[in-house]
């Protein structure tokens, strides 16, 4: 067989793979949407489905401004000054991006919630106060503001100072030589925050779920509502799915063409900042520790009981025979499982793109770009619809029942995970300097050897990169899990979730639920290191 | 790759784990009265593990009853369980042909015609359902097994001085009323089942959805669980006592032993309950086999069991319910402040015209509740 030949067989797995544990649920998707024209009337037209919708899109626009708002100034600070670790205040700025759903929910709660710290020291009931949008706004903005700010700051590394300069040889003010030369530079940049926000808000499933208090809704929580209890409605849930699934696309679609738009923009050398003043340094440092609160109260909370510290929680999980220990609940099995399920997609994952990446290689033109659009495309399913489709695809009368096992979620994590190892190894790939591979094809190596050799030692901070993502994305997925696992399958998120802590007044359940979020949330920093450690300075990672 | 190896083998490691549900186990797929049981004696169970699919508040008589269960027969019982009732049967149906459970308790009288038509239970006439007063004995095939019921009913907070008397005085207090999700709870499916036999089902007059309407307009709040509803926001259940609890709302859709059984854990007020004709739903719940169970003989020995004194004679201080087994008494428990059975009309739907009609109660009322939202 050609070399080509061999290569384009590399495709196929990933391609079958695709078809089978994405296209075809979805396929089935649709066509229980499909076969119910009632669900279509009442999903389009129903007065109820209209108003959650509004509040979606009210609660995303809102979150939008403010992760803007947050991350243009932040961003400008980072610009401007030289802060002493920086690249660490930004990465833990970055941190919640990564964050599973509860630990975000439980920490907001700590901080701002009734019995939080802002209670305590003023009284005042803050996420009360916001009102069932603001919170949700809130939190999803605080998900997405790090990575904003990384994203901009990127882009103003890549400041062509010296057009600015030209222009204020020609006589125009700093700031009309910047508002004029760099900020269109910027806005692709900008627009991207903004519309990445958007996109994750739209999608918010736990986040509204908890914090909504039935107020606000997404399409998600819509699905979930008509699958939930002891009479679901599958159609209706199937045309949510659907139509998620198209707007998800339509608004990732956006944000890919604003990306494509900025890596266009010509990059110039960065200029060092002037170093910061030592109280620019303290007030870097203060807003960085304001941002973590949520978190830092996560990892606190679990060891604190009535306002006491406490290691009770820690008994209740841990002995089976204590009053308050849940039933069915095994910590040695729940922190196993989730870290197998991580294991598993991580290498799936990696497999995946690396045969995706090699078995492009060769093609060119439209192939490759539809190549790269599949591997994109899982990101518009949201987990709970994934988890959806493979009810409809695996679960009860189909060919291939995966109910009850671990490979149904290791799948659906894989698939949630591996568009963004792909989208970081592909290009990655694409820019590897092809006289090297040239050079010892020269020298006789085979192409595995290429491989094993060259690339592999090149690519090693790339892979590190995707696999602690997709490691993230698999310890911090809930929708899926919820409607695919069983309690012998559940992993540590969906545990938090069924210690009842996020809607319990039971002090000591709740308490448990902030234990197990805290060493998710130790689970998921590990990932994350591992990602920082090894990205480039001004790389992003979606 | 360097990662690749150890997450290679772990990977390995993973899908054979997949094929593997539990340790071998003796045989127990037999039935239990092969093995011997004759209401008498009871056969032991050696080494099997037994799961029971329950809804939560179940957890606080399983304790003693687990224990028990494995001094007689030596069986192992763990209890998974789900907020409440509806839950209970989601899980069900979702697992349905490959249950992770081999007992469910929590389908009752309303759903288990849901249950037997998705054909999610084993059969089994239990020995000890002799025992069982015959005007609750409703299932005739022993799908399931009746093991416990109530009357579902307002409940109103003795402190807020109001005095309701029927469901027209509940919609008067609409702002201060909590009642459950009828998909996903029993108790307010119950409620709502109440409201069509009072005000009748669609209708040219004011007929239940307008009852519903009415309360939605006067701003009713609804709850997915009778745990949030009653503990969580119930001026006068034992949330009070709970720093965590917001307890906002007066009245709330419970059982009519619930007001005992709040005194008979020191609670110093009698609350106050709903009883006008047609205003109370009667509840059995039973306790079934999961279709597809490889543990029968376990699954059925603790049927058995449960209908022995161990269970049912708990059933009141642990539950707030009542046994359906004859001559247990419950006396103690209540203290004869419970409203007493039979002396108040409840909303009256047979099993068959339940099964028929439910889901297009709860489709109406589904459809009520989105426009009420949508409104808001």
């Amino acid at each position: 067989m050609s070399e080509a030949r061999k290569a384009t067989a590399l495709l196929l797995p990933p391609l079958a793979l695709l078809a089978l544990f994405f296209a075809w649920p979805m396929a089935l998707t649709l066509r229980e949407a499909l076969s119910s024209p009632d669900a279509w009337t009442w999903a389009l037209g129903s007065p109820y489905v209209r108003s959650r919708l509004g509040t979606a899109v009210a609660q995303a626009a809102l979150a939008s401004g403010l992760a803007l708002a947050l991350a243009l100034p932040l961003a400008w600070l980072h610009h401007r000054r030289a802060l002493p670790f920086d690249r660490l205040q930004r990465a833990l700025h970055a941190a919640p991006f990564v964050m599973p759903v509860f630990v975000m929910v439980l920490g907001i709660q700590a901080v701002l919630g009734r019995g939080g710290w802002v209670h305590d020291f003023t009284g005042v009931d803050a996420l009360a106060a916001l009102g069932p949008l603001g919170a949700v706004a809130l939190t999803n903005a605080y998900y997405n503001y790090g990575f904003g700010a990384r994203l901009l700051h990127a882009a103003l590394l890549r400041r062509p100072h010296g057009l600015e300069e030209s222009a204020q040889v020609l006589g125009a003010p700093p700031r009309l030589a910047f508002a004029r030369v760099t900020l269109p530079l910027l806005a692709p940049s900008i627009a991207a925050v903004a519309l990445l926000t958007f996109l994750f808000s739209m999608a918010s499933f736990g986040v509204v779920l908890f914090l909504g208090e039935g107020e606000v809704g997404t399409p998600e929580t819509l699905l979930y509502e008509n699958l939930s209890g002891g009479f679901p409605r599958t159609d209706r849930a199937a045309v949510l799915g659907v139509l998620q699934l198209g707007l998800n696309l339509a608004l990732l679609l956006g944000y890919l063409w604003l990306r494509r738009r900025e890596a266009r923009i010509p990059a110039s050398s960065p200029r060092p900042a002037p170093p910061a003043r030592p109280w620019e340094s303290a007030a870097a440092w203060a807003i960085t520790l304001l941002a973590l609160a949520p978190l830092l109260a996560v990892l606190v909370g679990g060891f604190r009981l009535a306002g006491q510290w406490s290691l009770e929680p820690w008994r209740a999980l841990l002995d089976a025979s204590h009053p308050a220990h849940l039933g069915g609940f095994d910590l040695g099995r729940a922190l196993f499982l989730s870290l197998l399920y991580a294991a598993a997609t991580v290498i799936l994952s990696l497999a995946l793109t690396a045969m995706l990446a090699y078995g492009a290689r060769r093609l060119g033109g439209w192939p490759r770009r539809a190549v790269e659009a599949l591997a994109a495309l899982p990101l518009g399913a949201s987990s709970l619809l994934l988890g959806f489709g493979y009810l409809l695809a695996f679960g009860a009368g189909a060919w291939l029942d995966l109910r009850g096992g671990v490979l149904v979620v290791v799948l659906a994590h894989t698939l949630l995970a591996f568009p963004f190892a792909a989208r970081i190894l592909l290009p990655a790939l694409d820019q590897h300097d092809r006289r090297l591979d040239e050079a010892a094809a020269l020298l006789g190596a085979r192409p595995r050897e290429v491989a094993l050799r060259i690339h592999a030692p090149l690519l090693r901070p790339h892979v590190l990169v995707a696999a602690g993502m997709a490691a993230a994305v698999s310890l911090g997925d809930f929708g899926a899990s919820l409607v695919l696992t069983r309690p012998s399958t559940m992993g540590l998120g969906i545990w938090i979730a069924r210690h009842g802590g996020l809607g319990s007044f039971d002090p000591l359940a709740r308490a448990q639920s902030v234990a197990l979020a805290g060493l998710l949330l130790v689970l998921v920093v590990g990932a994350y290191v591992l990602v920082e450690r090894s990205r480039a300075p001004g790389e992003v990672v979606v | 790759m360097a990662l690749r190896a150890p997450a290679a083998a772990l990977l390995l490691l993973a899908l054979a784990l997949a094929g593997c549900t539990s340790a071998p186990e003796p045989a127990a797929a037999g039935t239990y009265a092969a093995l011997g049981f004759d209401g008498t004696n009871w056969p032991r169970l050696e080494g099997v593990k037994l799961t029971v699919l329950a809804y939560s508040s179940f957890g606080s008589v399983f304790g003693d009853l687990a224990r028990d269960f494995r001094n007689r027969t030596g069986a192992e019982v763990e209890l998974v369980t789900e907020d409440d009732t509806g839950g209970v049967l989601e899980r069900a149906l979702r697992e349905k042909g490959e249950p992770s459970f081999d007992v469910v308790y929590g389908v009752d009288n309303i759903l288990l015609g849901k249950a037997r038509r998705e054909g999610l239970f084993e059969p089994y006439r239990a020995l000890l359902a002799r025992d069982i007063e015959p005007s609750l004995a409703f299932v005739e095939d022993g799908l399931a097994t009746p093991m416990s019921h109530g009357y579902i009913a307002v409940n109103v907070d003795a402190k807020a001085n109001l005095t309701l008397r029927t469901l027209d005085d509940v919609r008067a207090n609409a702002g201060r009323f909590v009642t459950q999700d009828p998909r996903t709870s029993t108790p307010g499916l119950g409620f709502l089942i109440a409201t069509v036999a009072t005000y009748g089902d669609v209708s040219a007059g004011y007929d239940y959805l307008d009852y519903w309407k009415d309360l939605f307009e006067g701003g009713v709040l609804i709850t997915a669980g009778w745990t949030e509803a009653y503990a969580g926001r119930f001026t006068g259940g034992y949330g009070q006592f709970e720093s965590g609890a917001r307890v906002d709302k007066a009245i709330v859709t419970s059982y009519t032993t619930s007001p005992a059984y709040e005194q008979y854990y020191g609670y110093d007020k009698l609350n106050h309950v709903v009883l006008a004709p047609k205003s109370t739903f009667h509840q059995v719940q039973t306790m079934a086999i999961a279709k597809g169970t490889p543990r029968l003989a376990a699954a059925q020995a603790f049927i058995e069991f449960c209908l022995t004194e161990a269970y049912q004679a708990r059933a009141a201080s642990g539950e707030a319910i009542y046994p359906v087994v004859r001559g247990v008494n419950v006396s103690d428990v209540y203290q004869g402040k419970d409203p007493r059975p039979g002396s108040f009309q409840t909303a009256g739907f047979t099993p068959a015209e339940l099964d028929a009609k439910a889901e297009g109660w709860v489709r109406a009322w589904t459809e009520a509740y989105e426009k009420a939202r949508a409104g808001a």
